[in-house]
């Protein structure tokens, strides 16, 4: 069962700097979390984010394809729960008037077997997954 | 096939629906429809494979059932990653406005 969403935004600076802020390591603990993050193919690297409860949750993620100032995708996992299967992050940055248009996309691919042993909490109505695949699904969707 | 896909067309949404109350064969389904069975079969085939419904044999006749698991693990990831990349780009934005690096 393949799963995605995709948003997308336009920063009025161009893409060398957009791309900077992307794979800097302090600049990523600034915006997106604390990391160790190397810009480098085949890399492996953490994240850190806080859980919510006082706690950290550790994301388990590798550089999986790096095109400076264009294209970038991440493996992502969330440490502890591997057996879902890994997502992926793409990064797509294109100049446009005025600055970089910035896509990014994350997908996932989860075998259903595997959701059926993580049941748990009630099911949700179709309208409601619709309504939350729409709102994630539009391109642009900003907020 | 993706779950998007799946969940795109008002026919699949409404035999979602049916097959969330429950578990039916296409026939027991056909009343609920002003399409063809060929076309309700096609509708639940892409549901098949999005992983939405099950499938099992029982005589004469297939039974269709919905799989609640699936709709609540995309639902609640979806919800989860589109708070989530929202606010980070916003922040993106931010930094980008601050720094003053060319």
């Amino acid at each position: 069962m393949k799963f995605e969403i995709n948003f997308e935004r336009v920063y009025p600076h161009p893409p060398e700097k957009v791309w900077q802020a992307l794979t800097d390591r302090a600049a990523l603990g600034q915006w997106l979390m604390e990391t160790d993050f190397v810009a480098e193919a085949g890399r492996a690297f953490r994240m850190w984010c806080s859980d919510g409860a006082g706690g950290k949750d550790t994301y388990l993620c590798a550089v999986r394809e790096i095109d400076p100032p264009t294209r970038m995708v991440w493996s992502w996992v969330l440490d502890g729960r591997q057996e879902l299967g890994e997502t992926l992050v793409e990064f797509r940055l294109e100049p446009v008037a005025g600055g970089t248009r910035l896509q990014v996309t994350h997908s996932g691919d989860r075998d259903p077997e595997t959701i059926e042993r993580f049941k748990g909490g009630w099911p949700v109505k179709v309208a409601q997954l619709a309504a939350v695949l729409d709102g994630g699904d539009a391109p642009g969707v900003a907020r | 096939m993706d779950v998007y896909h799946a969940i795109a067309d008002p026919n699949r949404r409404r035999l979602l629906e049916l097959l969330s109350e429950d578990a039916h064969s296409v026939q027991a389904l056909m009343p609920h429809f002003d399409v063809t069975i060929g076309a309700v079969s096609q509708h639940l085939q892409i549901l098949l494979n999005g992983g939405l419904v099950t499938r099992e044999k029982q005589g004469r006749f297939r039974i269709y059932k919905a799989q609640p698991e699936a709709l609540k693990e995309v639902h609640d990831w979806t919800e989860r990653y589109s708070r989530f990349w929202t606010s980070r780009l916003d922040r993106l934005g931010d930094y980008l406005d601050r720094d003053r690096t060319p």
